[in-house]
């Protein structure tokens, strides 16, 4: 990994810990995203009928998706606009980093931790889902589609998350309104998300695969259009 | 021939000039820093002294004109930046980290090599000062130990020129010596270092030479030859104060640029010390009393408000 990429994240990585918020929102969060499920889990009958089972897998899944949106958003909407509001953006700017390096650092800080919690809770769940779960949710839950579609699209979620969440940032004036921006623009793919997982859309391997496709461009171009808008000196001097 | 590296300026500036929008920030500047030179560039708030240094160090595009750092143009190329240390006007350091890891992320981001950076954080922290408080969290320093911290930052790449915006702003009095200690070694040491302040004393006692920019460049000089252009202050203490027409005399006295009335006495700006007498003979035939005359060493405050006024 490029040295000065690596830098980055492992600044980010040693600011998140010394943040208690920021530590426990990554913490809280997905542990408040697998007990959910696993209450409604072990609260439920074993005879629940087919219907009830698909409906309770579908708003599983869709809460395993909905993980790699809101962890990495509230850390990338701060990222560049953070840096600015504690006047490091011009100390950092005046060392030899690039604008790629800079923001392939912060979206992987912000990403991996994200990718790497979804994909563990999602694990975990389907650990709990072998002790006990009903049989009807549990063959759903761990049909090899699902685990797919899960893993597969949680780091695609993710990056399409992290690289809206960088766009404002880097144009954002304010903190606050940068979050509540961020916010509103991943409601998209959560609501493409749930289109899925509530069988609005039919879930086969080919919509999957075009579901996928498609954030990747967006993902793509996302990431061009971030690259090709930030700008230093509209950072620095807020003219331009 | 190549030039000598030794000739070729530290840092070459040739018609800059920048606008935001109608607002003109700095206009057709051009200057030269030698290798090796501690320069002052002292000017009033708004003159344009952090967007020339964001020019300078390529954070900003001129409108036109070019900067060169060692001979090389410099321009959104990176590499330029592995040669310069900045300190910009507020420390900017981040407060969650120790002293010790905000400036390894730097030297990380300048390439510092595993091998070499105990030392180099060592050394940095230890001109700074700072190499007892180094696991201290940035949070909890004050500011003038945070200044220092900014400053050993802009050190960690061992870098060829140094950039210090207001190095000394805001700071005590002794932190201020600190930090003035520091530039004396840098300035021992053989580092260019191109110093940003509102300190004219400080401009004076460390720079080798100044410039004083109010958007466009006023004048440039060492800062004695600076002292010697401006006008030379001579106090008069008379029995009482001077009128409103004594001092209006005073002033239309030819080499004199002004007079104000200081206590019980006048304080004269001239050209040059051959205005005393004729000022000396204008009071006493006026029936002023004169106690003394007393010719006040220039200063760089005086020179600076000279020009500066007058541009204004």
């Amino acid at each position: 990994m490029n040295p000065r990429v690596r830098a980055v994240i492992l600044k980010e990585f040693r600011d998140y810990r010394r943040h208690r918020f920021i530590l426990l929102t990554m913490l809280i969060l997905p542990a408040a995203f697998v007990a959910i499920p696993v209450g409604t889990l072990f609260s439920l009958p074993d005879d629940i009928p087919s219907s009830a089972a698909r409906f309770l897998a579908a708003q599983f899944t869709l809460i395993f998706l909905i993980v790699p949106v809101a962890l990495p958003t509230a850390i990338s909407a701060h990222s560049i606009i953070g840096e600015r509001n504690q006047r490091s953006l011009e100390p950092l700017l005046s060392t030899p980093i690039s604008d790629r390096e800079l923001l392939w650092g912060k979206a992987l800080a912000a990403g991996l931790p994200a990718v790497g919690a979804a994909w563990g809770i999602f694990g975990l769940f389907l650990l709990f889902v072998s002790f006990g779960a009903p049989q009807a949710v549990a063959e759903r839950m761990a049909a090899p589609g699902t685990a797919a579609a899960v893993l597969g699209a949680v780091p695609v979620i993710a990056a399409f998350a992290v690289v809206v969440s960088l766009l404002i940032s880097e144009r954002a004036s304010d903190v606050r309104v940068a979050q509540q921006l961020v916010a509103f623009s991943t409601l998209p793919v959560i609501g493409a998300a749930a289109l899925f997982t509530f069988g609005v859309i039919d879930f086969t391997p080919f919509s999957a695969a075009v579901a996928a496709a498609a954030l990747v461009i967006l993902d793509v171009a996302g990431w061009r259009l971030l690259t090709r808008l930030f700008n230093r000196e509209r950072l620095l001097t807020r003219q331009g | 021939m190549p030039p000598d590296r030794a000739d070729v300026p530290a840092i070459a500036a040739e018609g800059l000039t920048k606008r935001f929008g109608e607002a003109v920030a700095v206009e057709d500047l051009s200057f030269t820093v030698r290798s090796g030179e501690v320069f002052g560039f002292l000017g009033p708030n708004g003159a344009g002294k952090t967007t020339t240094v964001r020019m300078l160090i390529g954070l900003l595009k001129p409108g036109s004109g070019t900067v060169r750092l060692h001979g090389e143009p410099v321009g959104a190329d990176d590499a330029i930046r592995r040669r310069i240390g900045v300190m910009a006007e507020t420390p900017g350091l981040y407060e969650s980290l120790t002293v010790e890891e905000n400036l390894s992320y730097f030297a990380d981001l300048h390439g510092v090599e595993a091998a070499v950076r105990p030392a180099r954080l060592d050394d940095c922290l230890e001109r700074a000062g700072l190499g007892e408080r180094r696991h201290d969290r940035v949070g909890t320093l004050s500011k003038g130990l945070r200044q220092r911290a900014a400053l050993a930052r802009a050190l960690v790449g061992s870098p060829d020129i140094l950039f210090l915006d207001e190095p000394t702003a805001g700071l005590d009095p002794e932190s201020s010596v600190a930090v003035r200690k520091l530039l004396a070694n840098l300035r021992r040491s053989g580092a260019t270092v191109f110093l940003t302040t509102h300190r004219l004393e400080e401009a004076a006692r460390v720079c080798d030479r100044v410039a004083i920019l109010n958007t466009r460049l006023l004048t440039i000089g060492r800062p004695d030859e600076l002292t010697r252009a401006g006008t030379l202050p001579i106090n008069i203490a008379l029995g009482e104060p001077p009128s409103p027409q004594t001092l209006a005399a005073l002033a239309a006295l030819r080499g004199v640029a002004s007079a104000t009335a200081d206590g019980s006495g006048v304080t004269l700006h001239a050209e040059s010390r051959e205005a005393v007498p004729e000022a000396v003979r204008l009071l006493a035939a006026r029936g002023e009393d004169v106690f003394s005359v007393t010719e006040a060493a220039p200063t760089l405050e005086e020179a600076y408000l000279d020009l500066v006024g007058a541009e204004s």
